[in-house]
């Protein structure tokens, strides 16, 4: 296998590879670092390459797997991290000026994890300003580009990490999602992006969105990949107040293949809202897949969801204009213009309608685990379109058009109200070459039974294996 | 706009519009309108959902079988 061919290979794929010797560390590092020279001058995915400190980190994981002390199957894998997370001694700049200079003396508990698991941190990606936005249009740093179509928005905010992982610049890579910030881009990417139970994974490290609504999570190619990796960064931490003490089991050991006898409910009103044909169109092939390997697929109606968007804009815009207020007072010309009305916009929201939210949220979490009670999962479209062009303010669906924003979050922002955990799948290309995702989303703590449901669907498909054109540039 | 009026209009001691710890001038206001126009319609969705005896549901934590 030539190194240009060691970037293209899931994360399971290296890491067999790797662990039977049959290549190193440093050589499947190589390989993804010669790829981001070849292709992130035309995707822009990355904020800070850490092309050397990745060298010195893959000969050490090859000395240490030589000498037989072998960390388990991330052990020299090539990852990349969304740069909101600390890195120690790394700028962290959470795609604003604000921080453009800002060098955390520690790692995110996330990025220690990884480490301790052997994976190599090959860089930080580029995101939207302060993970508040979901296009990746960042005045800063430069937009991030959609690796199937370099006039479109890779979707955000965690937009860099899903296009260096679809442009084979990572084998895989850290997100974080407060309205469906690792979602939205996996979606518009053709990835696998899960965002867990709140409390699964440590926050600790991860600069502030909103308090109550930040989830971190894997974004890769697979769901085995997105296994190995929540794997390696979940569990409880004393440094996250908000951490769950909940036992971590075996992710990897639930991809049975297998979904036949699971109970699948589909959210009427996220099927039947306005949304482009072709993704209607596969979302109803994606069901009729489950349903041929014995899943019993239902349609249920959660009238309650149409509150979701109101009761999530309230709670975060209050949440992070809150993180934000004295920036906001000392340096408001720093943020970028866009940023900067959002934020404004927190200071206008009544102190009862944050109340009323919080209300809000209990009812639609209460009627959600009633209809978990009876279903092992819920499904939709991750994205009722595919990825908008740099320049669309506007989605076109038919009969009526949307404001990309209110477009792209509305189905993902309920999982992140209620706290429950929510992945996307890939489940087609349109006929503008542009992937779909399919949204699957369970009870506390059922990430395993997602990524169970997603691994067997990626057995009867192969949207996965599609290959961005920039990528074989 | 230039930085040094944009820094101006968001001091504490604005005496326009006051929102609490940072307070919007007429100007920052007038660009603030569409993006608050768009946020007040969500929120104002709102407003139809009985509520009823509902508890606020503050930041939590779950555990296995219970919230």
């Amino acid at each position: 296998m030539s190194g240009r061919e060691l970037c293209f290979l899931t994360v399971a794929e290296q890491g067999r590879l790797i662990r039977e010797r049959e290549v190193s560390p440093v050589e499947v590092t190589t390989s993804v670092l010669r790829q981001i020279d070849r292709v992130d001058g035309k995707v822009n995915s990355y904020i800070t390459v850490m092309g050397d400190a990745a060298l010195s980190a893959a000969n050490e994981a090859e000395r240490e797997i030589a000498a037989g002390d072998y960390r388990g199957p991330l052990h020299g894998i090539p990852v990349a991290v969304k740069d909101l997370f600390y890195t120690r001694g790394v700028r962290t700049t959470a795609g604003s000026r604000i921080l453009r200079d800002f060098v955390p003396e520690e790692d995110a508990t996330v990025v220690s994890r990884l480490r301790d698991a052997g994976a190599i941190i090959v860089g930080k990606t580029g995101m939207h300003e302060f993970a508040y936005g979901c296009t990746n249009v960042n005045p800063h740093f430069g937009n991030v580009l959609n690796p199937w179509d370099l006039n479109r928005v890779p979707g955000g905010s965690s937009g860099g990490s899903a296009a260096a992982v679809a442009a084979r610049m990572g084998s895989a890579a850290l997100g974080s999602d407060t309205g469906g910030s690792i979602r939205i881009p996996s979606s518009l990417c053709g990835l696998v992006g899960l965002k867990p139970t709140y409390g699964r994974v440590s926050r600790h490290g991860a600069i502030v969105g909103a308090w109550s609504m930040d989830h971190v999570g894997p974004m890769c190619r697979t769901a085995e990949d997105a296994a190995l990796v929540l794997q390696a960064i979940a569990g409880r931490d004393p440094k996250d107040p908000a951490s769950s003490g909940e036992p971590v089991p075996d992710y990897a050991a639930q991809l049975s293949g297998e979904v036949a006898g699971l109970r699948l409910a589909v959210i009427r009103e996220y099927a039947t809202d306005p949304t482009d044909p072709e993704v209607a169109a596969a979302f109803q092939a994606a069901l009729d897949l489950l349903r041929g390997m014995g899943a019993r697929v239902e349609e249920i109606s959660i009238p309650e969801t149409r509150y979701a968007i109101g009761a999530s804009t309230a709670i975060m815009a209050s949440e992070i204009t809150s993180y934000h207020e004295q920036y906001l007072r000392e340096r408001p010309e720093d943020y970028g213009e866009d940023l900067r009305l959002r934020l404004e916009s927190g200071l206008l929201i009544a102190a009862t309608d944050y109340v009323k939210a919080l209300r809000v949220r209990r009812l639609v979490t209460d009627r959600l685990l009633e209809s978990l009670g009876e279903y092992d999962a819920l499904l939709c479209p991750t994205e009722p379109t595919t990825a908008p062009r740099i320049d669309q303010e506007m989605v076109q669906f038919p009969g009526c058009e949307e404001a990309r924003v209110p477009a792209l979050v509305r189905h993902t922002r309920l999982f992140n109200l209620t706290g429950l955990p929510a992945l996307t799948v890939p489940c087609g290309f349109a006929s503008n070459g542009l992937p779909m995702g399919l949204e699957i989303a369970g009870a506390p703590f059922a990430e395993g039974k997602l990524l169970r449901i997603a691994h067997a669907y990626q057995q009867g498909t192969d949207w996965h294996l599609r290959v961005p054109p920039v990528a074989l540039s | 706009m230039d930085q040094a009026t944009s820094s101006e209009s968001n001091r504490r001691t604005s005496p326009v519009a006051p929102t609490g710890a940072i307070a919007l001038s007429q100007e920052r206001l007038r660009l603030l309108a569409p993006v608050w126009e768009m946020t007040s319609k969500g929120l104002r969705a709102m407003d139809d959902l009985p509520l009823g005896e509902t508890e606020p549901a503050t930041i939590f934590v779950w555990e296995a079988g219970e919230r």
